[in-house]
């Protein structure tokens, strides 16, 4: 037994000594390999490279970029134009393709000549933030009614214009087409002055009180000249002053926006109520 | 005891590790690289070929231990030669090479093909390499760390401390690895023995 076992040990010894021996390490590719190691190695590190200098350096500046924005209360007012925007293109009718929208047509010369009803745009729409407001997207329009030469001036018109005292104002542009919405600041950033722009916007979209709208337009410029709906407040109450009849206020307050102080923002609209201002000769 | 001539394993104590090259290597330097491959190779080379038992997947085995190299080496601390950093690295790295390596021989072995001896002396290299055919067969049914214990212990003749350092156990642990590896391969042979009566 003993000497069974004495002779498997040298069986296993023997068989150690030829793995050993059949395998000295020695390989005729050796070269290859090296060759292989070093491109993988360099592809490895290239790749580790791009992403320490490229990769990683972008993603930090843009979760600084969010932190900043965040911070700053400009993350949600952008999300949310990504989203409407989105949203829009979504879901967009396709154009009509027959009869041009009222809504888009630009203002003729006979239109404006005749002056049956001026008519001051009744809303605008709050931008979501102090950025060029051409870069701010907007919902599409809604379609308006087509003013007619005919049309009677309604009740609910501020007397000023009702009296047609007013100078002509154009009413077709799209964004005056909208119907009046109160801006919802919850939908967006927190804005803690949101009550007194909405407060002021009920008076003149919802009350169509020319008189404590722009009291109270004047009070939200007053505590928040710079904020996010300034220049929303500013144009608002420069319709105001418009039916008011206070023509040369307003047009000091639209010459701003139509020297392009808010950038594209109300540009054109502020162009067409000064022209129709001017063209009243009468105007204080 | 070719490969005592080939690498020592005193020689590995003698290994310089200077701080610069580690650097280098992290930086994944070619020429810090291409010289570490020139020194240490047929060492790891033979230590993959006879954990393995397998010419090509050694082959394998020796390409991933260099690209392995820029990243492992900053668990390199100098204390063991760098030649025994390397091969402890083909332990890591060995798993997936000797599990391939084993489907390959099984399935040589149920075809019954035989690699071509290329030698001055087929009818001795013949043997040679049955038998080491054999152990590779036997050794394929051991757990991968007895497998690495008796292949650095009973084959490349490595000290038990150094076999420790290698694959990160106590000595004593190191020991019993080997004690029973060396009883079910002998066992193993034994009964391919009493098979071929």
């Amino acid at each position: 037994m003993n000497d069974d076992h004495l002779h498997d040990d040298l069986d296993l010894a023997d068989a150690f000594r030829s793995v050993r021996e059949t395998y000295d390490g020695t390989n005729a590719e050796s070269n290859l390999t090296l060759q292989r190691a070093l491109f993988r190695t360099r592809t490895r590190e290239r790749k580790r490279r791009v992403a320490r200098w490229v990769v990683l350096p972008a993603a930090a500046v843009l979760m600084a970029s969010t932190a900043w924005a965040g911070v700053t209360g400009r993350l949600a007012p952008a999300v949310q134009s990504v989203l409407e925007t989105f949203h829009s293109e979504r879901t967009a009718p396709p154009p009509p393709v027959s009869a041009p929208s009222v809504a888009t047509r630009p203002p003729s010369a006979a239109e404006t000549a005749t002056s049956v009803t001026p008519e001051v745009p009744e809303s605008v729409e709050p931008i979501v933030a102090e950025a060029p407001p051409a870069e701010a997207p907007s919902p599409p329009p809604a379609p308006a009614p087509e003013p007619t030469p005919s049309q009677p001036v309604t009740a609910a018109r501020p007397p000023a214009i009702a009296h047609g005292s007013s100078p002509v104002v154009p009413s077709h542009t799209s964004e005056s087409a909208r119907e009046p919405t109160v801006p919802s600041p919850s939908a967006s950033a927190p804005d803690p002055h949101a009550a007194l722009f909405a407060e002021a916007h009920r008076l003149h979209f919802a009350e169509r009180d020319p008189a404590r709208a722009l009291a109270a337009w004047d009070r939200y410029l007053a505590v928040d000249p710079n904020g996010r709906f300034a220049p929303e407040a500013r144009y608002n109450r420069a319709l105001a002053l418009v039916r008011l009849g206070r023509h040369a206020e307003a047009r000091s307050e639209l010459a701003a926006f139509a020297a392009g102080t808010y950038g594209s923002y109300r540009r054109d609209d502020a162009k067409a109520l000064l022209a129709a201002l001017g063209s009243d000769a009468s105007a204080p | 005891m070719a490969h005592l001539v080939a690498h020592p394993p005193d020689a590995d104590r003698g290994d310089d590790t200077p701080h610069a090259l580690v650097v280098r290597l992290q930086r994944a330097d070619v020429s810090a690289m291409t010289l570490v491959y020139r020194q240490h190779h047929v060492a790891v080379r033979a230590f993959a070929q006879r954990l393995v038992g397998d010419i090509e997947a050694a082959e394998d085995l020796v390409q991933d231990v260099f690209i392995a190299l820029p990243t492992a080496i900053a668990r390199f601390r100098g204390d063991c030669a760098l030649r025994t950093f390397l091969v402890s690295i083909a332990v890591n790295q060995a798993k997936n090479h000797v599990r391939a390596a084993a489907r390959r021989r099984a399935a040589l072995a149920r075809l019954g093909r035989e690699p071509e001896p290329a030698s001055p002396d087929p009818q001795r290299d013949l043997e040679r390499r049955q038998l080491a055919d054999r152990l590779m067969l036997a050794l394929d049914e051991l757990p991968l760390e007895q497998r690495v214990a008796v292949v650095l212990g009973e084959i490349e003749e490595r000290t038990s401390a150094e076999i420790a350092t290698i694959v990160g156990a106590p000595e004593g642990t190191v020991r019993t690895r080997i004690f029973h590896a060396k009883r079910k391969l002998r066992d193993i042979m034994q009964a391919e023995k009493g098979g071929e009566r």
